[in-house]
């Protein structure tokens, strides 16, 4: 095997660096998007009845007054150095408020995903052995349901069927205490409502490439050799059946985060939703610009992470790393 | 030596198995009423052009027929059992154990994903279930030694997209032999190699007689590979069985027809080298529209009027030969 691991650090370092490169772009754009904020952006943070020796203290204590070049330099030396800016509202810095938060979304994205993993897999793998059975036909026809209704709407329903209706599960928030069973019981509604249309989509995708890859010729060779049919499709059929799904997750965190968006404002829970929530409706630039930035560091390493994956998964793109 | 092989029990005795599948274009009638001995311990070569019903022939042994199989009778006798009959369950216990196969193209048998050693254990696992994997990878890291594979226990922890064709082939070998078969089914082992590679598994194979006496099925497109190779060949014409019995006797003095025609278009050593090369005139018929009566007559030679009357049956010639020809 020498010769494998440089192989792979190479691939984590190229990937790592477009990683980094995309990170530096959302930077500059988010930036760029400050500059279209119509009006004196101070004026408009401060509200229409500022007076303007207000607006002016305030322009000129956020730096606003100096030109666009050396705004950018010091929002890009501030960035660096963890400082997101100040909310506009509270006064706290921006970055401790998203620190607060981000736990909340994090766990709700990982449990949806968790869920939807664990349910989707086996669905897909039961429908790929025996395509055309009931259960293999309703659980198409059920994936696109959920696949089509909204996350909120879904949220909602849930929130009136499980909450208010039969009362198992409490109904808005977070528990802040350390109880680990109050704080599942309110994670339990956000996560499965996020997580049922993602079952469906994992469960029909794995069922389409463990079709295909049942098929080949490898799996005669298993089969010629009495390997149990439970091994055959849980190992060997689906390690190279996984790619697309694992692909399609990757760009699926990023339509989870804004359905977590919907679901944290719908569960009333604390996070980067709720968080930009509120500050979108009280013009709160910096909280604004530092969720996005968040959002998309977010997105961008869980990418990171599926590329580096795909290595794993199929070892002759370590190869393909060589040339 | 004792009893010769043909008065002796086979390992395996089909009988009558007709095989079809459902097409697009109807039913497709893949194998017609062959029957035929595999003596223990035999090399038995199977030939025929593509589209013959070899590979299903082999592969209903093992009963790994593919998913549109809309008929299967007849009987294929092992260890006094029906395979036909038996349950699924109880097949497939033999897979692994008593038959192993080696397939005809080595770069898609293989998983692609994982290591060698760990699908070796798991090939492996039927025949020694209660073993551990450090022991069944000392094992295949043996085998593979034996098989020709140079540095074998390191190897074991390469992908397959790290050997070569005729090392993935020899890695195929090594996991039919580990499995210690009763019968090894070989599908065509060396059709997708190289020439040269194809002489270097040849003589594996033959170097590989002095340990495994167990019997063989050798699925061949050329007849050259049968006269090198087998003890015993049957000729497959159209899903019908047209010839059987020792080779050298068949290749010697074909009697069937189709067999002195296919022994015609061989490429031999002595074939001069501005020679035209025979074909045999007509094609193969569709197995969803067989002709009536013998299925080789509408490209046969001889061809007279019993044979587009009805089917000629097998008939034993005696030595252990049979041919399906009116005419002889």
């Amino acid at each position: 095997m020498a010769g494998a691991l440089p192989v792979l650090l190479r691939h984590a370092g190229q990937r790592l660096a477009s990683t980094l490169l995309v990170l530096a772009g959302a930077v500059a754009l988010l930036f760029v998007l400050t500059l279209f904020i119509s009006g004196n952006p101070a004026q408009v943070l401060l509200g229409p009845r500022a007076t303007p020796e207000a607006v002016q203290a305030f322009a000129q204590a956020m730096g606003l007054d100096r030109p666009v070049h050396e705004r950018f330099a010091l929002f890009v030396w501030n960035v660096l150095h963890g400082d997101l800016g100040t909310d506009v509202v509270s006064g706290r810095p921006v970055a401790a408020l998203v620190v607060e938060v981000l736990p909340y979304t994090v766990t709700l994205t990982l449990s949806a995903i968790a869920i939807a993993v664990l349910f989707g897999v086996p669905l897909g793998c039961y429908a790929a052995t025996h395509p055309g059975s009931v259960l293999d036909r309703a659980a198409a026809a059920v994936s696109i349901g959920f696949i089509a209704i909204p996350n909120f709407v879904v949220a909602i329903l849930l929130l009136l069927v499980f909450s208010i209706w039969l009362d198992w599960f409490p109904v808005l928030g977070v528990s802040r205490s350390g109880d680990i069973g109050d704080q599942l019981a309110r994670l339990a509604l956000p996560a499965v409502s996020l997580a049922l249309g993602w079952i469906g989509y994992i469960a029909r995708l794995l069922r389409a490439s463990l079709l295909e890859v049942l098929g080949e010729p490898h799996i005669r060779t298993l089969r010629a050799y009495g390997v149990p049919d439970r091994t055959i499709v849980y190992k060997y059929a689906l390690k190279p059946a996984a790619t697309p799904t694992v692909a399609i997750l990757g760009l699926g965190v990023g339509r989870l985060l804004g359905g977590a968006i919907f679901a944290e404002i719908v569960f009333a829970r604390p996070g980067i939703g709720t968080l930009v929530y509120d500050a979108i409706s009280s013009r709160n630039y910096p909280v604004v610009q530092a969720c996005v930035l968040v959002v998309v560091a977010l997105f961008t390493l869980t990418n990171l992470a599926v590329d580096l994956s795909y290595a794993w998964l199929d070892p002759r793109i370590r190869r393909a790393g060589d040339r | 030596m004792t009893a010769s092989p043909q008065e002796a029990e086979p390992l395996i005795a089909i009988r009558d198995l007709s095989v079809s599948f459902a097409t697009g274009a109807g039913p497709a009638d893949v194998l017609r009423n062959v029957s035929l001995d595999l003596g223990r311990g035999r090399v038995v070569g199977l030939v025929g052009e593509s589209g013959s019903g070899k590979s299903t022939l082999a592969s209903a042994i093992p009963r790994l027929l593919p998913r549109n199989l809309s008929r299967l009778e007849g009987s294929i006798r092992y260890g006094g059992r029906d395979l036909l009959a038996l349950p699924d369950r109880e097949l497939a216990a033999l897979r692994g154990t008593r038959f192993a196969m080696i397939f005809q193209d080595p770069m898609a048998a293989l998983n692609p994903v994982f290591r060698i050693g760990t699908q070796l254990v798991d090939l492996q696992r039927a025949k020694r279930p209660k073993d551990r994997r450090r022991a069944l990878l000392a094992r295949a890291a043996a085998m593979l030694a034996r098989v020709g594979i140079p540095d074998a226990e390191r190897r074991l922890s390469d992908y397959p997209h790290q050997f070569s064709g005729g090392m993935r082939q020899r890695i195929m070998i090594a996991a039919a032999l580990l499995a210690e078969p009763d019968l090894l089914i070989a599908d065509e082992p060396t059709t997708a190699l190289d020439p040269t590679i194809e002489g270097q598994i040849v003589a594996l194979i033959e170097e590989l007689r002095q340990d495994y006496r167990g019997t063989i099925l050798l699925i061949a497109h050329s007849l050259g590979l049968v006269s090198q190779l087998c003890d015993d060949v049957a000729v497959l014409y159209a899903g019908t069985l047209v010839e059987s019995g020792p080779a050298a006797a068949v290749l010697g003095d074909p009697r069937h027809p189709y067999t002195r025609a296919l022994l015609a278009c061989e490429i031999g050593p002595g074939v001069a080298r501005r020679a035209t090369l025979a074909s045999i005139p007509g094609e193969v018929p569709d197995a969803t529209r067989l002709p009536q009566g013998c299925v080789f007559a509408p490209r046969c030679p001889q061809a007279a009027e019993p044979c587009r009357a009805a089917v000629p049956p097998l008939r034993t010639l005696g030595s252990g030969r049979s041919v399906a020809c009116a005419l002889v």
